[in-house]
This record gives C-alpha cells, sequence and structure tokens, in this order.
C-alpha cells in the first residue's frame, strides 16, 4: 500500500474518472500495489503534515508521497467538517468574513514559508527515523523566485533532503505535466497526470526502491 | 549556550528583572552557560515549532528547552509591527479584530491538539536527527484534557520520547512552582521561577 497526500493535484480534480488516471492511481499501478490517496482539493500544508505523522504512526506503508502545496492555505476544523482555506476561497469568504480580513492584512509570505520548510524538515527527519520510505514534490516549484532571492530562507532550504524532493527546488507538478492539455480551473487532465506519475516513477525506480 | 522558546512563562513576565530571575536566565546560571530566550507573551506552539526549526538550521546549543504553551493559541502577522504574532480567545487584540470570529466560528479544540502532537513528534525527530540535545515541558499538566483525549491521540502520544519530556503528560510548569505566590496575571514570580529552574536543572542532570 502507498500513501498520497496533497491537494488538488493529488486528488484528481477536473478528471473524468479521478480514481483511475490521477497520478496516485496510475503510479499505483505501475508498482503493483494499492494506494490510500488522502488528497482533498484545496488541501494545505498543515494538513499533509499533521496526516502524514498520524498515519504513519499507525502503518508503515510500501511508500508515502506528499505533493506539497503553496504555503498560503489554512487547515481549520469545524463542527467537525474539515475546512482547507485558500486566499482564493471565496465560497468560504461569506461563511467565515474573517478570511477575507485575514489574508489582506495579517498572512505574510515568508512567515507562511518558513513555517512550511519547518514542516518539510521536520517530518523528512520523522520518516527517515521511522525507516519509512518517502518522496516529496511540490505542485510548482518556485524556489528561485520566490524563497531562495526574496526570503532570506536559505539556510532552512539548503537543509532540504534533495535525495527524498524530487524536483527541488525549481520542478514541480506543472512542469512535469509540461505541455499537456490542462481543465479549466488549470489543472492536468489524463495525459498530465500519466507524466507526472511516470516522473515520480522514474524517481522510485532510480533510488532502487523498485527493480 | 542554552536556548529557551516558550511563552509567557519562559518569557518571565510579571518579573521586576526577568533577564536575572526567569527560569531560563537561572538554569543558564546553573549550567554555568548563557541563554537565548526566545520566550514570548501569548507564545504559540507553532510558533515554537517553527521558530525552533529556522534557529537550529543556522546554529547549534549545548542545550534546547521548548516550553509548549497551551496549544489553543493561533499565530498570524502583524502588519502594523511587521512581525508575527500570536492571540487565544481570550486576547483583546486591536490589531486583529478577525480573531474573535476565528474562534467562534473556525476553532476546534480537538484539531488544536491534533496538531501539538504532531508537532511534538516530528520536532523530537528533527532535535534527534541533528543530534541537538533537548527537553520538552509543558506550561500546564495536561490533566482532564489528556483523559478527554487519549483515545483520539494516544496513537501519537505514545511515539513520544517520554525520556526528553519532563513532566509528560501529568505535570507542568504551573505545577512545577507549587504554592508559590504569583503575579496578578497568574505567572510565577521569582520563587515559582526557581523551583521551576532546579525542576529542569534535576531533570536535565538525572
Amino acid at each position: 500500500m502507498i500513501l498520497t497526500i496533497g491537494d488538488s493535484f493529488t486528488y484528481g480534480a477536473e478528471l473524468a474518472n479521478r480514481e483511475h488516471d490521477a497520478w496516485p492511481y496510475v503510479l499505483a499501478r505501475k508498482l503493483n500495489l494499492n494506494v490510500d490517496n488522502l488528497a482533498c482539493p484545496g488541501g494545505s500544508n498543515d494538513r499533509m503534515f499533521r496526516i502524514t505523522v498520524d498515519r504513519v504512526v499507525q502503518k508503515n506503508y510500501k511508500l508515502v508521497i506528499i505533493g506539497w502545496t503553496e504555503p498560503s492555505r489554512l487547515d481549520l476544523m469545524f463542527n467537525g467538517e474539515e475546512l482547507q482555506i485558500t486566499s482564493a476561497s471565496y465560497h468560504y469568504h461569506a461563511r467565515f468574513p474573517w478570511i477575507k480580513q485575514y489574508y489582506a492584512e495579517h498572512y505574510d509570505l515568508r512567515h507562511a514559508t518558513q513555517t512550511w520548510l519547518a514542516q518539510v524538515l521536520a517530518l523528512q527527519d520523522f520518516l527517515k527515523q521511522r525507516e519509512q520510505k518517502y518522496v516529496f514534490v511540490s505542485m510548482n516549484g518556485q524556489w528561485e523566485e520566490y524563497y531562495y532571492k526574496n526570503l532570506d530562507l536559505e539556510h532552512m532550504a539548503n537543509a532540504v533532503d534533495r535525495e527524498h524532493y524530487l524536483g527541488w527546488p525549481q520542478e514541480g507538478f506543472t512542469h512535469w505535466q509540461d505541455n499537456a492539455p490542462i481543465g479549466s480551473s488549470g489543472h492536468p487532465l489524463e495525459l498530465g497526470h500519466q507524466r507526472i506519475a511516470d516522473k515520480i516513477y522514474e524517481h522510485i525506480r532510480n533510488q532502487f526502491w523498485v527493480s | 549556550m542554552i536556548l529557551t522558546i516558550g511563552d509567557s512563562f519562559t518569557y518571565g513576565e510579571e518579573l521586576p528583572d526577568r533577564t536575572s530571575q526567569a527560569w531560563p536566565y537561572l538554569l543558564a546560571k546553573k549550567l554555568d552557560t548563557t541563554v537565548t530566550n526566545l520566550g514570548k507573551c501569548g507564545g504559540s506552539a507553532d510558533r515554537c515549532f517553527r521558530v525552533i526549526i529556522n534557529n537550529l538550521s543556522r546554529n547549534k546549543y549545548k542545550l534546547v528547552i521548548v516550553a509548549w504553551p497551551f496549544p489553543h493559541r493561533i499565530e498570524a502577522w502583524d502588519n502594523i509591527s511587521n512581525s508575527p504574532v500570536c492571540t487565544n480567545q481570550n486576547s483583546v487584540n486591536s490589531n486583529l479584530p478577525w480573531v474573535d470570529d476565528w474562534y467562534k466560528f473556525s476553532y476546534n479544540k480537538d484539531h488544536a491538539f491534533e496538531r501539538w502532537s504532531c508537532q511534538i513528534l516530528a520536532l523530537q525527530s528533527f532535535l534527534k536527527q541533528i543530534k541537538q540535545d533537548y527537553l520538552f515541558l509543558n506550561v500546564a499538566g495536561l490533566q482532564g484534557d489528556y483523559d478527554l483525549y487519549e483515545k483520539k491521540l494516544g496513537h501519537i502520544w505514545s511515539n513520544i520520547d517520554k525520556t526528553k519530556y519532563l513532566g509528560w503528560p501529568e505535570l507542568g510548569m504551573i505545577e512545577f512552582q507549587g504554592d508559590c505566590p504569583i503575579g496578578p496575571g497568574g505567572h510565577p514570580l521569582e520563587l515559582g521561577h526557581q523551583r521551576i529552574a532546579e525542576t529542569i536543572y534535576d531533570f536535565n542532570n538525572r
């Protein structure tokens, strides 16, 4: 069994048959394994961090893959409902008026990125110590533009284990899908997911995790 | 040099001379070293997690002590001071008018405890991996919250390295200070900080 977690790119948003065509399912077939895909649309890094720790202490997976997203998203729960909030979650703005003010006045990119990098660094050590094979990937590699040059976070970014973070720091899903067709909301369609699965599979094979 | 982080209990709130009377400074004196004290009034668990990993990606210390605050606090960015700010549902913070609504419509205690528990476990892994000596403690023992969340979070808590967690789960700084006088804001005064420093010192030397 492999565990995948991420946002809409890992969930398979905009696919006609996501449980067949999204990259976690394509990859699982290539590996001849089952997949527990816990991604959700709008999924935050906070949620990925929380759920990965929760699951991995309960079960050892053949492989854990986290598709990290952009760092602005919030992980909330209210009345038993898990809420993943982004600055563009306009459908939540009416229900939760504080969100608009939060993003307008009390959100900072460096602060959010530092929080995310702390999660990446802690989680890679957590997985390593539990001898849990894992791969980290990004929805969209943005390192040179945002992090390295502008945010003074290179000391944290340099501590990322590049052997386990595929494409770090420049590449991510949006690069690997290349010029494949995308849906109206910008998500990869079947061909894009195949390319993403191929890229991750190639990495896993290069690590000698599969023959 | 040692590094300490936590909330107002670690900062030394309500002490006349916190940089000589708060437990981080007393402990450093007992250990014959200096201290970088990153305690902050209202400090959150999120802040502890973020700041410690950021700091230790650049520096190494003789000992790192994380005095975890109550997990319900949140951390956001304050555009006025241009710095992170932590708050909770009891704070009246005019800079953060959305906080009331956040706690009213979006806060869940179970979720906050789960998030904090994951931070504890992952931070222990990080500190072990970089071979940084450390210890954790809580502001207060979990008391009823332990029983409340043991069923939901026991599988995470059972993985905590208790040899590095002073007082887990039933004791914290409030219990360590015992019946010492406290300030109007509920913080330990000189004697309470001395007892906390002694308890940490004994645990570290055990």
